[in-house]
């Protein structure tokens, strides 16, 4: 399978700061590919993101050793307009992401497209396309800043979408949504899952990634610690290392704790229920 | 005002011939109203110019707007030069002359915003070779005061809940406000560097030409308005020189 992005023992400083944000980071992220991050706030989850986004080192200054490339190029050398034309980046708070600019949704999606230098016919036609795509038709004459958190971080992902990038790199994009948003931004990942596009995603709900991710990379104090299916990390970590467990997972533990679990260990519903006993407790 | 779900600016597209003159005819327009206010030294002059403004909004469908404009913001003001120049100062006839110019402006930019598209009125200036982070910074500005008004209630909202007196007399009021200033700062700064990310993700600061969704549109009628603009601003001179010694 083809690399969409990849850390070759990446090791990054924030300007100022002697501690390394990552530290001898090795990973490829496989085209076509759904992978989470986890790990305890400030751990190296969002600079891993920017990393593989390209913000760093070309948005957030510092020094780096090793060194990532994005679709076989180095990222240092593309340039802030190189990596953003290649990877999509959504962060968690939607509302600053909005480019303050538009009076509606179907303005707010051509923004970038706008800054791309596109023809007017064509930024019409890519941003009718991305509303249609995103199921976002109703919304396109709403004032984005008129809009739910789980409506506005799906215009931004829309906005993002529409620039047609190779891949999207999430950092936290739920943080700040309600139940029903976040079920929102899971269900277009499944989606966009399904049609092949290549997503990295920090996040602390695990259910979720358990659910929707290929596979998971833990990362703690700045480094890759785990790196496997969510079956394999959830088996390996827990809360104490801060990571929280899906609900199936964190069961299953304590089954096994008091000798009732055997084999692996599940990470989704279905699967603690399949490995129960007559299907009980 | 802004309707509820506009959001973020006073701007409501109405099929007006105001609303559909080009953003920059409409900018020279309030620069000329400027220069007409500030030359202009008579009274009489002046009143018919702002009534003459004030009756276009009806025409342009923002009578309502508009007149919430002229209370909420105009009248203050007005007020206050009034008391300060008319009775402290200067005296009545002076604060007369000061508060018509005021009043002149303030309806010609009320009728500027409640009638021009405000990335329009960027993809305008743009189009005339405004540089991409200029018309950012114009665009951003226009639609950064509800904003800012929008956190600032959250903000109310929240020091009310921790039991901050907010209804009351002028005094109780202004004491309220002083806790809003330190968060509304400061998370408004602390979300520029979110912002500037934000842009920089849209493409914001890739190099080459910028477009536009809806090109702005250039018809016959704005050139015309244009030059009949400069000839009222020119025809001034010799309306200074020879009637307003």
């Amino acid at each position: 399978m083809a690399v969409a992005a990849a850390c070759e023992d990446y090791t990054f400083w924030y300007e100022g700061t002697s501690v390394p944000a990552l530290a001898s980071v090795t990973v490829a992220i496989e085209a076509g590919t759904f992978v989470g991050i986890v790990g305890r706030n400030a751990s190296g989850k969002s600079t891993l993101c920017y990393s593989l986004a390209g913000l760093v080192p070309n948005f957030y200054h510092g020094r780096w050793t090793g060194r990532v490339l994005l679709f076989g190029e180095d990222a240092a050398d593309l340039g802030l307009a190189g990596a953003v034309t290649r990877v999509g980046f959504v962060f968690h708070n939607p509302e600053s992401q909005l480019s303050g600019t538009s009076l509606t949704v179907r303005e707010e999606i051509a923004f970038g497209l706008g800054n791309l230098g596109l023809a007017p016919s064509e930024i019409a036609a890519r941003t009718d396309e991305t509303l249609a795509l995103l199921g976002l038709r109703d919304l396109a004459a709403r004032s984005p800043y008129a809009l739910s958190g789980g409506q506005q971080q799906l215009v931004v992902l829309a906005s993002v979408l529409a620039m047609r990038p190779r891949m999207l790199v999430l950092d936290e994009p739920t943080s700040e949504l309600d139940p029903v948003g976040t079920a929102e931004v899971f269900a277009l990942l499944a989606r966009l899952k399904a049609a092949g596009t290549t997503l990295v995603v920090a996040e602390h709900k695990s259910a979720l990634l358990a659910q929707h991710a290929d596979r998971l990379l833990w990362i703690d104090g700045g480094r890759l610690r785990a790196d496997g299916t969510p079956a394999q990390v959830f088996g390996a970590v827990g809360p104490a290392d801060g990571v929280a467990l899906p609900a199936p997972t964190a069961v299953a533990r304590g089954l096994a704790a008091r000798g009732r679990w055997t084999g692996p260990l599940p990470v989704r519903l279905e699967q603690l229920v399949e490995g129960l006993p007559h299907g009980r407790i | 005002m802004a309707s509820p779900d506009q959001g973020l600016a006073a701007y409501v597209p109405r099929p007006t011939w105001l609303d559909a003159a080009s953003p920059f005819t409409k900018l020279i327009w309030l620069g000329c109203a400027v220069v007409w206010a500030v030359a202009i030294p008579s009274p009489p002059a002046l009143a018919a110019l702002a009534a003459a403004t004030a009756a276009l909004a009806p025409l342009a469908q923002v009578g309502r707007p508009f007149a919430v404009m002229l209370w909420k913001i105009a009248l203050p003001l007005l007020v206050a030069l009034a008391l300060v120049q008319g009775f402290l100062v200067y005296g009545f006839g002076y604060a007369l002359l000061q508060g018509l110019r005021l009043l002149v402006v303030m309806e010609t930019a009320f009728l500027f915003v409640l009638t021009t598209h405000p990335a329009k009125l960027v993809a305008s200036l743009l189009a005339r070779r405004l540089p991409n982070t200029v018309g950012y910074v114009v665009l951003a500005t226009l639609q950064s005061v509800p904003m800012l008004q929008r956190r600032a209630a959250t903000i109310l909202d929240a020091q009310r809940a921790r039991g901050l007196e907010v209804e009351g007399g002028l005094v109780t009021r202004l004491r309220a406000y002083l806790p809003l200033i330190a968060p509304l700062v400061l998370s408004a700064l602390s979300e520029v560097d979110e912002r500037a990310l934000a842009l920089e993700t849209r493409a914001f600061s890739v190099p080459g030409p910028k477009t536009h969704l809806d090109p702005p549109r250039e018809a016959p009628s704005d050139r015309a308005a244009r030059w009949l603009l400069a000839a009222a601003t020119l025809a001034l001179v010799p309306l200074r020189v020879l009637v307003w010694r």
